[in-house]
């Protein structure tokens, strides 16, 4: 599976985002990022054992995240402060939040010792 | 101001002593001899990352671009935790296997000696010299601003001594200087965005004053344009999986185990001392929007704000970024020489000397490298930063990130990813510096967008070949 999924999806989000700069298509610019991100977190999904599925689930969850924040500021009108204000908001709800995560669906692995040396 | 400065060198001194003393071996040199917990690698990877790059190029920056500036630190969020699940736990795992002391060693252990070593030990040696570079800039706009003191001079005494520490000591050494330092960082960086919002009148007077005399700065995407922004968020979301200073504190974890505390530490302490970015950027930037501060360019924005407020906040200041350019120059030092004596050499298969003298020496040359540079370059602190980034980026993106994680990865494709990445970036930033290309192209992001096509098409089509 991760023999064919990975170079396809790398190579696919490649292709798209040299694109999205030839073509200056923020659009298809947000569509990389969303699924970079969701993909980047899915790396892990097959070091996980108890964790997959909840794993899976924080991927998705950044995904939408990210796509929430740019839908925003693509979609919302000029002028304001909202659009900056989102940004903050966006960095103030998820700091606390990805890491306890990371930490939540953390596995060891079986074989891990200390290696420290003096 | 003086006594801090006097301090200061007394502990780059002290902690040269005790570093020459606990670094003698290549595992301590290079590795802080796996010594590392947590805390220690969080704190410390936390202000090896964040440099003059945040404290003066950031606000710098805000001023210039306003909201969308923030698209390089959005991703603060996801990259403590993103480092980890991408290249983290694969790192450690590796760096157990095959005892590796520094990232050219990970793309050996993965892709085989010679040209993979060789092409990563030369990437890293270039990047870092550009990335020293950004701390000697930053440091010589500061020195002028605040100190009075030629920028050169306080450049110059801030790298030797964080040379002389980290020539004596190694990681070992600058270890646990990072950490206190990455501490001393976010506290204060802390206390000067609340300074700067207080001084502007608070959150929102800072954000009216912008609606009413800069509007075009609280536009998500003004001055770079969508694509633009959304190219900066990736490349600082994606890039920090592939910065060998960042890498290298993996390198240092005594265990696994380690990994499941490291994103919230990297995580609290980045976004405390990303505070800097945003309240500086917004409160000293509403001062200057106002008519309310003189200010001679945007990387004078932030020392222009500190010579203006209380006597103990501009010491801490100093102190701050003082720490924020040694701790990165420390990590970057390590890992240039390192490049220079111990991966270039055994990329041709040549003998490594037994002394850690050569290390000290290439430690010291390549804070002499960056200063050189610094002087030559003519770049704001931001952007310089920017090169230094996209540089590692599209040089070890592919070949470590999707190295380690696929394994239908090759040595050809490895090779091809390691020479087109950081060959398109450097094209397209001299494109860029000429004027000739478009806000949407982002040099390190589209060199590394080439460089994973490389990986991809090279492995598939040599992996046939040998089939």
């Amino acid at each position: 599976m991760r023999s064919f999924v990975l170079p396809a999806v790398s190579t696919a989000l490649a292709a798209l985002w040299l694109a999205a700069a030839a073509f200056d298509a923020p659009a298809v610019a947000s569509l990389v990022a969303v699924a970079a991100i969701t993909a980047g977190i899915c790396l892990a999904v097959h070091r996980r054992r108890r964790h997959r599925r909840s794993l899976v689930a924080v991927a998705a969850g950044a995904g939408l995240a990210v796509a929430a924040l740019l839908g925003a500021e693509l979609l919302l009108p000029p002028g304001g402060p909202t659009r900056f204000v989102l940004q903050l908001v966006f960095v103030a709800l998820l700091a606390p939040v990805v890491p306890t995560l990371y930490a939540a669906t953390f596995e060891p692995p079986p074989d891990d010792s200390d290696r420290s040396a003096g | 101001m003086t006594t801090a400065l006097v301090v200061l060198a007394a502990l780059a001194v002290g902690l040269a002593v005790w570093g020459w003393r606990h670094g003698g071996t290549e595992l301590a040199y290079f590795a802080a001899a796996r010594s590392a917990g947590p805390l220690l690698a969080g704190l410390g990877g936390t202000a090896a990352g964040l440099s003059a790059f945040v404290f003066v190029g950031g606000p710098g920056l805000f001023a210039t671009l306003g909201a969308a500036s923030l698209w390089i630190i959005l991703s603060a969020p996801f990259t403590g935790s993103l480092q980890c699940w991408v290249v983290g736990e694969p790192v450690v795992a590796l760096a157990e296997k095959h005892d590796c002391l520094t990232v050219p060693d990970l793309v050996e252990a993965r892709f085989g000696g010679g040209w993979p070593r060789g092409l990563a030990a030369i990437a890293i040696a270039l990047g870092g010299i550009a990335v020293l570079a950004v701390q000697v800039k930053g440091l010589a706009v500061v020195g002028e601003t605040l100190l009075g003191i030629p920028g050169p001079s306080i450049a110059a005494a801030t790298v030797a001594a964080t040379a002389l520490y980290t020539a004596a000591g190694g990681m070992r050494a600058g270890l646990f200087a990072e950490a206190a330092q990455g501490t001393l960082m976010a506290v204060v960086s802390v206390a000067l965005a609340v300074a700067a919002l207080t001084a502007a009148g608070g959150p929102s007077a800072a954000v009216a004053t912008f609606v009413s005399h800069r509007p075009e700065l609280l536009d998500p995407w003004h001055g770079v344009g969508a694509t633009g922004a959304i190219a900066w968020f990736l490349l600082f979301a994606l890039g920090t999986c592939a910065q060998p200073h960042y890498l290298q504190k993996f390198l240092l974890l005594r265990s696994a185990a380690s990994l499941r505390w490291l994103p919230l530490v990297m995580t609290g302490a980045l976004v405390a001392v990303l505070t800097v970015w945003v309240g500086l950027g917004l409160g000293a930037g509403a001062l200057w929007a106002g008519g309310r501060l003189v200010v001679a360019g945007p990387d004078d924005l932030a020392p222009a704000f500190l010579a203006r407020t209380a006597p103990w906040l501009l010491v801490a200041a100093v102190v701050a970024v003082l720490a924020a350019v040694m701790s990165t120059a420390a990590s970057l030092l390590n890992v240039v020489a390192a490049a220079l004596v111990r991966d270039l050499p055994l990329a041709v298969h040549l003998r490594l000397p037994r002394s850690l003298t050569p290390a000290r020496l290439a430690t010291l040359a390549a804070a002499a490298a960056g200063g050189a540079f610094a002087v030559a370059s003519a770049r704001q602190v931001a952007l310089l930063g920017i090169v230094g980034w996209g540089t590692f980026t599209a040089a070890l993106f592919p070949a470590v990130v999707l190295g380690l994680n696929w394994p239908g990865a090759t040595r050809h494709g490895a090779v091809a990813a390691l020479l087109l990445g950081p060959a398109t970036q450097l094209l397209l930033e001299l494109l860029h510096h000429a004027g000739r290309l478009a806000p949407s192209w982002e040099p390190g992001l589209a060199g590394t967008a080439v460089g994973v096509l490389a990986l991809v098409t090279v492995s598939l089509l040599s992996s046939r070949s040998v089939s």
